[in-house]
């Protein structure tokens, strides 16, 4: 079962020098990443309220497919998307 | 941040005469593209070249390469990207920018498949971005379909000339349509290149490309949703900028500079580009131009005139040394051609120094008679092109055009078009109208620091104010040339059933020294026709405007008294002011008069010492006894510049 959280799940993310994800923490849980699948950028609504969001699809050491996004402006990180 | 160490050529670039889709000028993206490093840099608009000519400018002036190019809109929708390679491969471009033009509503393309392929010599093809046919196919996991479009493309423009383009602006599937990209290039054994599609130079522009994209869909940036691109990479970016897209194919960048390297193609065009004028039989145009001018003098100069043959004898020879004289026949034939349809028609500016302008009738004036200097018109030291501008009675103008595009064909002749910009006022209308915000509101004074929409606002208007937003006809520049106009230059169609315009403004088409013909609509001369044959019908069935002569002291009287009201060219109030205290006796001080109230002697101070030395206020003295003779007529003030001519002629005795 898919799980989606509309706002985010407030997460912890370890980065590398490129500043892509290699370690995932959901609530306490500790989660290696395996691999990124793909990532994507959104920088739009400036005029309103700016999203500027890095995406990453990544699986975990686990199998795990996660979605989750670094909000640039503010720092956070956020789980968007736990694929089942 | 400039990177030094991975070249890259941009090949896919749109600027603002990508009308309503690009947000830099040519000459921004050409100083952004400088400043990153690049060597070349290719300009690919939508279906248009008319951003080629400033774009070759700024290229130049800044030491890279131009490659020009275009992204067609084919019928179907789906988009490639052309360079030219060659001179071929121009008059290939031009040929399909029109006929996609010619196929569509004014501000579309759709151009035939099967007129690309007949016409592909000279080009570089690159399989365009997301909306490419083969890019298109895959993303709808039509893999044989992609194939079919590649092999298409390859087949017709050559396994060199057909490179795969791959781009990736971080959005979703970017990664994996490259791949397939990739996968689909190697087994065709094509090259692959990546492009940005760029629409602005700086990712800070952002903003006002989704403003201009608004402004295209007519609505606001609220409801244009997901029709705006959804981050802003689309800026010029570094090769180092670029490499970490496409890390495991660093060849993707480097072979940028090859397919650069093949488009050595210069936009280059010779003089003699007109349409051949037909002369009788045993005359070329020189020896036809003579035989004319000859058979004139002998009518204007009853008694003959050493003075006169001596000039005109000079102005031939200069005139055929700049292989001028097909021209000079080509704007007789118009002027003839409209004088005997009774429509008013004369030359105006510096032809009117010319002696050969006067005896083909184009100009009324005699220069010899008022001493006027053909070498403000053309000379040896001045190789800028000629300028022969007629003025046709407004209301008949239309006719002349006609007749130029009947003498010359359609497909020799076009009208030059004009840009306009969005300017102050549309910009404000259009910004508020995008942003849902009242003008009003935006108009409102204070300070905008406290109102960060306002602040925004402002700045996008300012921005917005100088870009390109409409082409048009322009009124009267006509374009003629002896090959058809659509292998040389990119024309399409004008707002006005079956009338063409050229791509490119006047500022554009003297630029590439390419030459025009201005057609000028005059009122004036519309009231003067008018006003003839009132005389006829109330005074004098006789009256003969043309056989007036200009010593007339009422006339005279009336304009010293400044009663000029409606009186071309001394209505104004500076003429008003001027014209008592300067008191005009004859046909040489009306010139004075005229050429008093223009900007360089009004900047330059020199109204009132003439007007006093005029009214023998101050005495008369020359800066050096060698411009007497020169600056006589002005009484030692070189208020002109013919007078400036002469000057520099007395200096050279």
């Amino acid at each position: 079962m898919t799980r989606f959280w509309p706002h985010g799940l407030p997460i912890e993310v370890t980065c590398d020098a490129l500043a892509t994800p290699v370690a995932v923490s959901i609530q306490g849980r500790r989660l290696p990443v395996a691999r990124v699948v793909e990532r994507w950028r959104v920088d739009e609504g400036w005029w309103r309220r700016r999203a500027w969001r890095e995406y990453f699809q990544v699986i975990t050491a686990g199998g795990q497919l996660l979605l989750l996004y670094h909000d640039v402006r503010s720092g956070l990180w956020r789980l968007q998307r736990l694929y089942d | 941040m400039t990177d030094w160490t991975t070249p890259y050529v941009e090949l896919h670039c749109h600027s603002a005469y990508s009308l309503c889709d690009g947000a830099s000028l040519p000459d921004e993206l050409v100083d952004r593209a400088a400043d990153l490093g690049m060597q070349a840099l290719a300009l690919t608009d939508h279906d248009t070249l008319s951003g080629a000519v400033p774009f070759v400018r700024a290229a130049e002036a800044r030491g890279i390469h131009p490659i020009l190019g275009t992204e067609v809109t084919m019928v179907g929708g789906s988009h490639l990207t052309l360079l030219v390679r060659d001179a071929s491969g121009w008059q290939n471009l031009c040929q399909l920018i029109s006929h996609g033009q010619a196929r569509a509503p004014k501000g579309e393309a759709a151009l035939p498949w099967d007129t690309l392929a007949e016409h592909t010599g000279g080009l570089i093809c690159l399989t365009g971005c997301r909306r490419g046919p083969v890019a298109a196919a895959i993303q709808r996991l039509d893999m044989g379909r992609a194939e079919r479009a590649a092999r298409w493309l390859r087949d017709r423009f050559g396994q060199d000339h057909t490179v795969i383009e791959v781009q990736h602006h971080l959005h979703p599937g970017d990664g994996l349509l490259a791949r397939h990209l990739l996968d689909l290039a190697a087994h065709l054994r094509l090259t692959a290149v990546a492009t940005n599609n760029v629409h602005y130079a700086r990712r800070e522009q952002q903003p006002l490309h989704d403003v201009l994209t608004a402004i295209r869909l007519r609505t606001s940036l609220d409801a244009a949703g997901s029709r705006l691109r959804a981050n802003s990479e689309y800026y010029l970016k570094s090769g180092g900028r670029l490499r970490p897209l496409f890390a495991d194919h660093p060849e993707l960048l480097t072979n940028t500079l090859r397919v650069a390297e093949q488009c050595g193609y210069r936009l280059a065009y010779g003089l003699q580009d007109l349409p051949r004028f037909p002369t009788p039989p045993g005359y070329d145009a020189d020896g036809y131009l003579a035989r004319l001018c000859a058979d004139a003098l002998r009518c204007r100069y009853p008694g003959g005139s050493e003075r006169a043959c001596r000039q005109l004898a000079y102005e031939l020879r200069v005139i055929a040394e700049a292989q001028l004289s097909n021209y000079f026949l080509i704007v007789w034939d118009i002027v003839r051609e409209a004088r005997s349809r009774g429509i008013r028609c004369q030359g105006r500016g510096s032809a009117a120094g010319s002696l050969v302008a006067y005896l083909l009738d184009i100009s009324p004036i005699d220069p010899l008679a008022h001493d006027l200097v053909f070498e403000r018109f053309l000379s040896h030291e001045r190789p800028a092109l000629p300028d022969i501008d007629l003025d046709i009675a407004a209301d008949r103008r239309e006719e002349v055009i006609q007749y130029v595009f009947r003498t010359y064909g359609e497909a020799h002749a076009a009208m030059a078009c004009t840009f306009s910009t969005f300017g102050k006022r549309a910009a404000l209308r259009d910004v508020a109208r995008v942003l849902d915000l009242t003008s009003e509101h935006l108009l409102t004074p204070g300070d905008h620091a406290d109102d960060p929409t306002r602040a925004l606002a402002a700045e996008l208007c300012r921005q917005l104010e100088a870009l390109p937003r409409h082409l048009g006809q322009h009124n009267g520049g006509m374009l003629l040339t002896r090959a058809p106009l659509a292998t040389r230059v990119p024309v399409e169609p004008a707002a006005m059933p079956g009338r063409v315009v050229v791509q490119w403004d006047k500022t554009m088409l003297e630029e590439v020294g390419l030459v025009k013909i201005d057609l000028l609509g005059l009122r004036m001369l519309s009231a003067l026709t008018e006003a003839e044959a009132l005389v006829r019908a109330t005074a004098d069935p006789a009256f003969d405007l043309d056989r007036l002569t200009l010593d007339d002291p009422q006339i005279y009287q009336m304009i010293a008294a400044a009663d000029t009201i409606g009186v071309f060219q001394v209505e104004s109030r500076a003429q008003a002011q001027v014209l008592p205290k300067l008191k005009p006796a004859c046909f040489a001080d009306l010139m004075v008069a005229i050429s008093l109230i223009r900007p360089g002697p009004l900047q330059g101070e020199m109204v009132h010492p003439y007007l006093r030395r005029r009214m023998g206020i101050e005495p008369v003295t020359y800066a050096h006894p060698r411009l007497k003779r020169a600056l006589a007529e002005t009484l030692g003030s070189s208020c002109s510049r013919s007078r400036c001519s002469r000057w520099r002629g007395t200096w050279r005795v």
